[in-house]
């Protein structure tokens, strides 16, 4: 076994090297190369004692602070050495750490159990000092591992494997496992105290060279590798590196305080050992053999001294096996390890997990110790490490002891899967503490680092599942705070816990070994047995259970939670781990989470758990002082046992079986744990005024740490909030809306457009319905521009968009004015188309003018009666105008206004004129002014001169009879009397029917009466015509059949009325006589005209001469008649001489018959008497007295006979005297005859006398003169004279 | 149909005699100044504040806003006939505004010798608090005229007792007529 057991150790130790460098962190491989270096120096130097001291002293404050500290560490990832040297610097640490804060965060969830919390914690818990000698423990720790290491790969891959587990769980404790597994390798295999520290001293140093080479290796492989494995390896080099150191730390601090305490108290002479234990263990990684040996050497002895069988049986079945010294400080050294461990595992653990497990394996751990190694075993540890600082110790011990027990139920979950791996783990365990960073030490083992690597991750997602699910921030914050407090608490706690666990540890060792090589573990634990009686129930049970762990059935799962539990630290980071993979494990991980969970939830409980513990812890202390005896120690691990025996059954049923008492209190006592657990208010109420505090400084120290954290669950949170209460998130985001929409506008137009666009007409649709005239109000002032803006952009969109409607209107307008005018054109030749041409010419105007105005009415819209002075309506009235009235007192009072304007601004001053009419379109206002008041009448139409006529009569009216009341009109409407309105809706009627239609009968009836006055005369003149016509051609036809012969021309008659005209020539008057007989005849009663003329022919000159001649012979043939006539046409002349007048008569009548004879000249016929003249001497009036008596007395004598006639006597004178004295002497010649006539005796009156001086007819110039000198007798007619 | 009253608002250019009655009638205000030319008629139904005598009625107000009286251009006398009540408006801002009230005052009484009028103090706005009151004070038309009503400082941008003095016009003027 023991062999076996090195082999292990020397595996484990190896992939513990790389470990150490990881958690060196962040500095690894340097820290690896320093730590190798320094290790020893400073661990010694440093050790555990400054501060351990100030812990122990400030339990509660530290806590706090602890807890405050872990916290940001947590928080802010610092690393172990700036975390350590001043927790109170936290905010310059945090400077420092912000840049990785984010880093160690990012690794704090996803890896979070190994880079942040234990570096964190670690630094919080322990002074720089500490931390340095945590690396330089680590280093060497390391060292040591890789040592072991070598055989271990050799050995078992796997082993390598669960170290790596443990790793991953336990970064420190790693380190010291390696110390102690090589120690327990070691110690079985020479002699458990001895030879561990000599195997392990000389273990070490050969495994640093080895191991420090693999780790960097590792570190680097896993530093590129995130795989399971590697994660893990990186993890673990990171942060074994990092944390490891400070773990050990941590660890160191822990023991240290423990182990001062332990020291002080019990092992006073030792106390220097074990200050130098607590250093050396985790100084021996340095130069662990020396250091380690001593002051494991040392601290076992002395708590061997105090309890040396106790401390190796309580502790470990490792201090069973090994000599309890040996094995005790071994132990001490793992329990350190392990708690430092538990701690960084605690604080690594990020995932809670690995904390709860840490929790749990010292619960838990205690137990399997008791149940394995017996109650004194486990009383032992507590006892010593209560002796000290008695209280805390003492709760140091039962939070250890808890965490154990909680181990013990981890493990007891873990075996199934882990089984196989908890005899390698063990093994590993040992070796592991360096592992821890190797805990890629699966990498060593494949399958096994598989199973691991699977299980790491599996056990951080499942507890990361169970926190998620449950209460996510809150539990990591809880997680965190606690995990710290815990690291803190259980630093302190740890420290006795370790030893306790440290006790497991190496037992589980030894199974590990025993299992692996059996020889070792079981050999130490019998010996231990013999040694212990509980030891020896115990050695039973880890033996099986390394078997059964091999079997991967379950029952080998209550030996490793054995196993585990025995090994506080490193065994309950190796449960841990062990517990993550029963998580994965189907069987164990319900339980697993339930525990985790609890565990994470227990904790606080813890903290109430450990008050419990710490009143327990008391009375065990006092026990453990007192007698430290092995019942008290019984007791302690029957309690132990008892709290975990409710989870495992087995164990606790083999160590109930010994004490049922105690284990009822523990299960009483595990019990209210659980209770709390359960009641995570009970657990969180405590912490929760540490919570805001700590927010307060986490974010006043660092805000991008807190707002690393949270970042990613803002969304949540929002969207969370939102759902929970929506008024109120709307109300307190409402006032940032409108700002941030404004920005966006701002900043990104378009895209702010093309979010609204799509939803823009929706929006005002939804508007329209909301309020109907809003968006019209809105859109009406600018729509008037935009059509405008159109149509000059594009007028033919318009016209197009406005064709139908307008084509429509105009059409339907233009129709109705084409058929008014095609009526129009229809009646022009009726009566008013005549009369409307008539009135057309009248007027001066055109017809179509006329015809216009007759098809546009007048019609009276609305008739006001408004004040003149005020512009106020008295009275209105608006027929046409129901449906859209006008605004009566302002048409008014405009009107009065303009009137107003017109008078004073427009007419010239001095005349009174008034406006008188308003046009406007086809309608106008007549104003028609009188005193005080005024008519406007809006006439559509033209206003004929009979509206107007009416309009001053009706206002005629209203002045004479309402004219005062319209003076002192005030406004009142209800004042006038309605006899007004009724006169001007009568003047609204009037001007409607000013224009009657007439029917043409009248005007139809008078044509035909014209008419007939105008036919009837025609009529009768033409009938009157005919008859007339009638007759006068009866009678022309008997006028010419009576005397058509005779006529010279055709007879014709006229009758007109009652006249007959006869026309016509005929050759004599008794044919014209007869033609009126004829006419007369026939026409009666008519007055006769008889216009025929008579026509006489004219005679043959020939025959008329001829029978002159012979009328003239006829007569020249009667005796005494002498004629002679002379022939002209038309006229014959008659000369000569008659005898007497019968004669004369008989000749003139001849010859007056005779035709043709028109003018009959007969002077020159005288009787012979006178036929004649009486010639004169020259010059001489005298009578001749021969003429005298001659001529004288017959003329004398015919007178006589003849008195009735008368004669004319002419005298003549030649041409020889003057010619008034011829007038005279012709004169007087005639007298001188008739005075010689009248002397005979003649009546002188019967005489005329003449002279003249022309020549006497028938006397010419060429005869004689005396012819000429003569007188010369005429007669003288009757009738002439 | 009710009383109608025939109101007008008279005084120099530019003092918000538009302004006091878009704000009255249409209840808005705008900055822009737009001078009126000639007369503007505004209608509004006003009911009439209840008193002793007479409880309260509807008058149609017609009111008639009347061009500004301008150092070239004086008030045409014809638009004021008929007129039972006058709002004579001075700008506080402008002092001459405020003396020329006197004669705006003659004016209209010498047409309307029943006429009531009220003076507006227009634009009070414009003027610190502390001197409102000053001025308020030394104007006292409602001591020299019986029947100048009151005088009012008033506010067509904030509306301050625009709403009085037209609801206290038509009752006087529907009172004692």
């Amino acid at each position: 076994m023991s062999s076996s057991k090195h082999p292990d150790s020397d595996r484990s130790t190896e992939p513990f090297s790389p470990l150490p460098d990881p958690w060196d962190g962040e500095n690894a491989l340097s820290n690896h190369t320093a730590d190798e270096s320094l290790p020893s120096d400073e661990s010694l130097d440093f050790p555990t004692p400054p501060p351990p001291e100030p812990e122990s002293d400030q339990e509660t404050q530290d806590l706090f602070k602890g807890l405050l500290i872990d916290l940001d560490e947590l928080l802010t990832h610092h690393d172990s050495r700036s975390l350590g040297r001043d927790p109170d610097d936290l905010e310059t640490i945090d400077d420092n750490a912000a840049a990785t804060l984010t880093q160690r965060i990012s690794k704090f969830e996803p890896i979070t159990p190994h880079s942040a919390p234990s570096p964190g914690f670690e630094g919080n818990g322990n002074s720089n000092g500490n931390n340095r000698h945590g690396t330089n423990g680590k280093s060497p720790e390391s060292t040591p591992s890789p040592t072991l290491n070598p055989p271990e790969l050799e050995e078992r891959g796997e082993s390598r494997d669960i170290m790596d587990f443990f790793v991953d769980s336990l970064d420190q404790p790693q380190e010291p496992t390696p110390e102690l597994e090589g120690f327990e390798p070691e110690l079985p295999q020479p002699e458990r105290r001895p030879e561990p520290s000599a195997a392990a001293s000389p273990v070490p140093p050969a495994a640093p060279s080895a191991p420090a080479p693999e780790l960097s290796i590792d570190l680097r492989a896993m530093l590129g590798l995130e795989d399971f494995n590697a994660p893990l390896q990186l993890d673990l080099t990171q942060t074994s590196t990092a944390e490891p150191l400070p773990d050990v730390d941590l660890d160191l601090d822990l023991e240290s305080l423990e182990l001062p305490e332990g020291m002080m108290t019990r092992s006073n002479p030792a106390s220097d050992l074990v200050a130098e234990l607590a250093d050396s263990t985790p100084m021996p990684a340095p130069e662990p053999e020396p250091s380690l040996p001593e002051p494991k050497v040392v601290t076992p002895p002395e708590r061997e001294a105090i309890a040396n069988s106790q401390y190796l049986t309580a502790q470990d079945f490792m201090a069973q096996d090994f000599t309890a010294q040996d094995l005790d400080p071994e132990d001490l050294g793992a329990q350190d390890f392990s708690t430092q461990d538990f701690s960084t595992e605690n604080v690594n653990t990020q995932d809670f997990n690995t904390i709860d497990f840490s929790e749990l394996p010292p619960v838990e751990a205690p137990e399997a110790t008791i149940a394995l190694d017996d109650l004194e075993l486990a009383s032992p540890e507590p006892v010593a490490t209560p002796e000290p600082t008695e209280t805390s110790p003492s709760r140091n011990q039962f939070e250890s002891d808890v965490e154990a027990a909680l181990n013990e139920f981890a493990a007891m979950i873990q075996p199934e899967i882990s089984p196989p791996a908890p005899t390698r783990k063990r093994a590993v365990i040992r070796k592991t503490p360096p592992p821890p960073p190797p805990r890629r030490p699966k990498p060593t083992s494949p399958e096994e680092a598989k199973a691991t690597s699977k299980n790491d991750p599996a056990l951080a997602d499942l507890f990361r599942r169970p926190v998620l699910e449950r209460d996510d921030p809150l539990r990591e914050l809880r997680d965190f705070l606690l995990d710290r407090p815990k690291p803190k608490a259980t630093t302190p706690s740890t420290a006795p816990s370790p030893e306790a666990d440290v006790m497991p540890f190496e037992p589980e060792d030894l199974f590990k070994s025993l299992g692996l090589g059996p020889e070792p573990t079981p050999e130490p634990t019998p010996e231990l047995t013999p040694e212990s009686t509980p030891e020896s129930t115990l050695e039973p049970t880890p033996e099986p259970t390394p078997e059964v762990t091999p079997e991967p059935t379950p029952e080998p799962a209550p030996e490793p939670t054995q196993e585990v539990t025995p090994e506080p630290i490193p065994e309950q980071e190796a449960t841990t781990l062990e517990d993550h993979p029963p998580t994965l494990s189907p069987e164990p991980p319900p339980v697993d989470v339930v525990e985790p969970i609890t565990v994470a939830e227990s904790p606080p409980p813890q903290t109430t758990a450990f008050s419990e513990l710490e009143a327990a812890a008391p009375e065990l202390v006092p026990a453990v002082d007192q007698t430290a005896s092995d019942a008290e120690r019984a007791l302690l691990a029957q309690l132990l046992t008892t709290l975990p025996s409710p989870s495992k059954p087995p164990t606790e049923l083999d160590l109930n079986g010994t004490e049922p008492e105690i284990l009822q209190q523990l299960i009483t006592k595990v019990q209210t744990l659980e209770q709390q657990i359960y009641e995570p208010t009970e657990v969180i109420n405590p912490l929760v005024p540490l919570m805001v505090q700590l927010l307060k400084m986490k974010v006043g120290t660092s805000q991008d740490m807190v707002r690393a954290m949270a970042t990613p669950i803002l969304e949540e949170m929002i969207t969370e909030r939102a759902r929970d209460n929506r008024p109120g998130m709307a109300m307190a985001i409402a006032d940032l809306v409108p700002l941030a929409i404004e920005q966006e506008i701002q900043k990104h137009p378009q895209r702010i457009a093309k979010a609204i666009g799509p939803e823009v007409a929706a929006a005002m649709q939804e508007q329209m319905l909301v309020e109907r005239d809003a968006i019209a109000k809105s859109l009406g002032p600018t729509i008037g521009r935009a059509i405008k803006n159109q149509i000059e952009l594009e007028r033919d969109s318009m016209v197009d968009a406005l064709y139908p409607v307008i084509g429509g209107t105009v059409n339907r307008y233009i129709g109705e004015a084409i058929n008014t005018i095609n009526t129009k054109v229809e009646t022009a030749f009726s009566v008013d188309g005549l009369t409307r041409k008539v009135r057309a010419r009248m007027q001066g105007v055109t017809e179509a003018e006329l015809i216009l105005q007759e098809s546009m009415p007048v019609t009276v819209q609305a008739i006001f009666l408004i004040q003149k002075t005020s512009g106020l309506v008295i009275a209105e009235i608006q027929p046409n105008r129901e449906q859209n009235p006008l605004e009566s007192n302002m048409v008014a009072g405009m009107l009065t206004a303009i009137r107003s304007f017109v008078n004073d601004c427009i007419a010239q001053s001095g005349t009174i004129s008034e406006l008188s009419e308003v046009e406007y379109g086809d309608a106008r206002i007549i104003l028609e002014v009188a005193g005080y008041c005024y008519l406007a009448v809006v006439v559509k139409g033209s206003a004929n001169a009979g509206l107007l006529k009416n309009i001053r009569r009706t206002l005629g009216q209203i002045i004479q009879n309402y004219g005062a009341l319209i003076e002192g009109f005030e406004g009142d409407s209800e004042t006038v009397p309605t006899a007004i309105t009724v006169l001007l809706e009568r003047l609204g009627e009037s001007a409607v029917t000013t224009r009657p239609e007439k029917s043409p009968k009248t005007l139809l009836f008078l044509v035909g009466v014209v008419a007939l006055l105008i036919f009837m005369p025609w009529l009768y003149f033409q009938v009157r015509g005919f008859f007339d016509q009638r007759l006068s051609t009866r009678i022309a036809a008997a006028l010419t059949t009576e005397l058509d012969d005779i006529a010279y021309s055709p007879l014709t008659s006229a009758v007109e009325g009652g006249r007959v005209r006869l026309e016509g020539r005929v050759p004599a008057e008794r044919f014209k006589d007869e033609a009126s007989t004829i006419a007369q005849g026939l026409a009666p009663g008519k007055t006769l005209d008889n216009q025929i003329h008579v026509v006489t022919t004219p005679p043959d000159p020939a025959a008329v001469a001829g029978m002159i001649q012979l009328v003239t012979g006829l007569l020249n043939r009667n005796p005494g008649v002498d004629i002679r006539a002379s022939y002209s046409p038309e006229r014959v002349i008659l000369t000569g001489s008659y005898r007497t007048t019968e004669d004369y008569e008989e000749i003139i009548q001849a010859f007056k018959t005779l035709p043709g004879i028109e003018n009959l000249i007969e002077q020159d016929l005288l009787p012979q008497a006178l036929a004649r003249r009486i010639y004169f001497e020259r010059d001489s009036a005298e009578l001749n007295a021969t003429e005298q008596m001659d001529k004288i007395i017959p003329i004398s004598q015919f007178l006589r006979d003849n008195p009735d006639i008368e004669v004319r006597i002419t005298g003549y004178v030649d041409a020889s005297g003057p010619m008034e004295q011829n007038q005279d002497l012709s004169l007087r010649r005639a007298d001188v005859v008739k005075e010689a006539i009248a002397a005979q005796g003649i009546d002188v009156n019967r005489m005329e006398v003449v002279g003249t001086v022309e020549r006497p007819p028938g006397v010419t110039d060429n005869e004689a003169a005396w012819l000429s000198r003569c007188v010369r007798f005429e007669l003288v007619s009757p009738e002439e004279s | 149909m009710a009383i109608a009253k025939k109101i007008c608002l008279v005084g120099d250019f530019s003092v918000g005699k538009t302004s006091l009655i878009r704000r009255f009638v249409d209840g808005q205000f705008s900055d822009e100044y737009l001078s009126t030319v000639g007369v503007k008629l505004s209608r509004k139904r006003v009911t009439t504040l209840a008193t002793d005598a007479q409880i309260s009625k509807e008058v149609e107000l017609l009111i008639w806003d009347i061009e500004g009286q301008t150092q070239f251009k004086a008030i045409a006398p014809s638009y004021l006939q008929g007129a039972k009540g006058a709002i004579i408006v001075a700008d506080v801002k402008r002092k001459e505004t405020i003396t020329h009230v006197q004669d705006h005052l003659d004016l209209f009484f010498k047409i309307n010798a029943k006429g009531w009028v009220i003076v507006a103090l227009n634009k009070i706005d414009l003027l610190p608090p502390d001197q409102q009151a000053d001025l308020i004070a030394r104007c006292t038309f409602e001591q020299q005229h019986r029947q100048v009503i009151a005088t009012y400082s008033t506010s067509a941008k904030t509306g301050e007792a625009v709403q009085t003095i037209f609801e206290s016009l038509a009752t006087v003027m529907l009172t004692d007529p």
